[in-house]
């Protein structure tokens, strides 16, 4: 038995997890809440709604499903066009892999499908203070749940009780509040800040691309300049 | 049943991209430059991802785009603190109180 994993250390790892994705989930909370009055205003079923929030679990992919489904748009476009909205996930996906490569098959299975924004971004913060990959998995895993126990609150009250909530047309601004509370601190290092500009930039210039394309062409183009920015930065 | 198999599909393909490399890929090794990569994954998705909407999709009606005002002072507050929590609720201030005007 690993002696460093033991019950109160997972218990207190829990607790630590659920304490680092807290920001988050709350962030999480009120996207919910429009995805749910959104899928309310399609005349979707709560069964159905239900079904795809369990399964696909990718707010941004959901919405663009839920508006182009209730559009009749040809099925094989929307498959595309979701799904490509959920690209950035392989760059989760291939970050995370170095972390994760030894646990069990089952595990990667289930540490897979909690691959979010918000969680990778939460490990990606707090990693480097866990000892193993027990314990990074356990983090990964309970920071999951959590998250997705308040979007999934959210998303039900947003369906059912939507339009009694306060300051509604506002409360999406959450996530990305919470996703500048991320980036913001790195913005420091001036390479940084340089990928992040060209990534606004580009984002912006890309941003009509079909199937949201631009998403991925300016985030890698950043990211290929920030490498080569650093390499030759080292260089010197 | 259109509906369902629709979910259905677009489930497996999102799982597909979420395990992709943590399931299939375990055994790639990756080498320094994709390593360097992915260290500015959250300088550069994130903002990819939130920017565009905020700049480019606020009440053209408005004397100002309160969500880009917002986010700026979000930023300033993130470099002050370090924290999430204040940003959120910082920024969410700054929105709401420019709302009021």
């Amino acid at each position: 038995m690993n002696m460093i994993f033991t019950p109160i250390r997972k218990k207190t790892l829990a607790i630590r997890a659920i304490k680092d994705i807290f920001p988050f989930a709350l962030s999480a909370f009120p996207f919910g809440v429009v995805m749910g009055v959104t899928a309310y205003g399609f005349a979707l079923e709560a069964k159905e709604f239900l079904y795809m929030n369990l399964t696909i679990n990718a707010g941004a992919s959901q919405l663009a499903f839920v508006d182009q489904f209730a559009d009749k748009i040809n099925p094989i476009v929307i498959i595309l066009s979701c799904s490509l909205i959920n690209c950035r996930m392989f760059l989760y996906s291939l970050s995370l892999q170095e972390d994760f490569k030894n646990l069990s098959l089952v595990k990667r299975l289930l540490a897979s499908f909690f691959v979010i924004d918000q969680t990778y971004a939460c490990y990606e913060i707090h990693k480097g203070s866990l000892k193993d990959r027990e314990e990074k998995f356990a983090y990964f895993l309970t920071s999951g749940i959590t998250l997705i126990l308040f979007w999934q609150t959210g998303s039900m009250i947003g369906f059912f009780a939507g339009d009694v909530l306060p300051f509604k047309e506002h409360l999406d601004f959450l996530v990305p509040l919470a996703f500048i509370g991320i980036f913001g601190p790195k913005l420091k290092d001036k390479v940084n800040l340089l990928v992040f500009l060209l990534a606004v930039t580009l984002s912006v210039t890309f941003y009509h691309l079909p199937f949201n394309l631009g998403l991925m062409a300016s985030s890698l183009s950043a990211i290929g300049i920030g490498v080569a920015l650093k390499k030759r930065r080292s260089r010197l | 049943m259109k509906y369902y198999v629709l979910i259905t599909i677009l489930f497996f393909i999102t799982y597909f991209i979420r395990s992709s490399f943590i399931v299939f890929g375990h055994r790639i090794h990756l080498s320094e430059n994709i390593k360097l990569g992915l260290s500015f994954l959250v300088v550069s998705i994130l903002p990819a991802m939130i920017f565009p909407s905020i700049l480019l999709e606020y009440d053209s009606s408005l004397f100002i785009n309160e969500r880009l005002v917002a986010a700026i002072a979000a930023i300033v507050i993130s470099l002050k603190t370090k924290s999430i929590m204040a940003t959120m609720f910082g920024g969410f201030g700054v929105l709401m109180l420019m709302h009021q005007f």
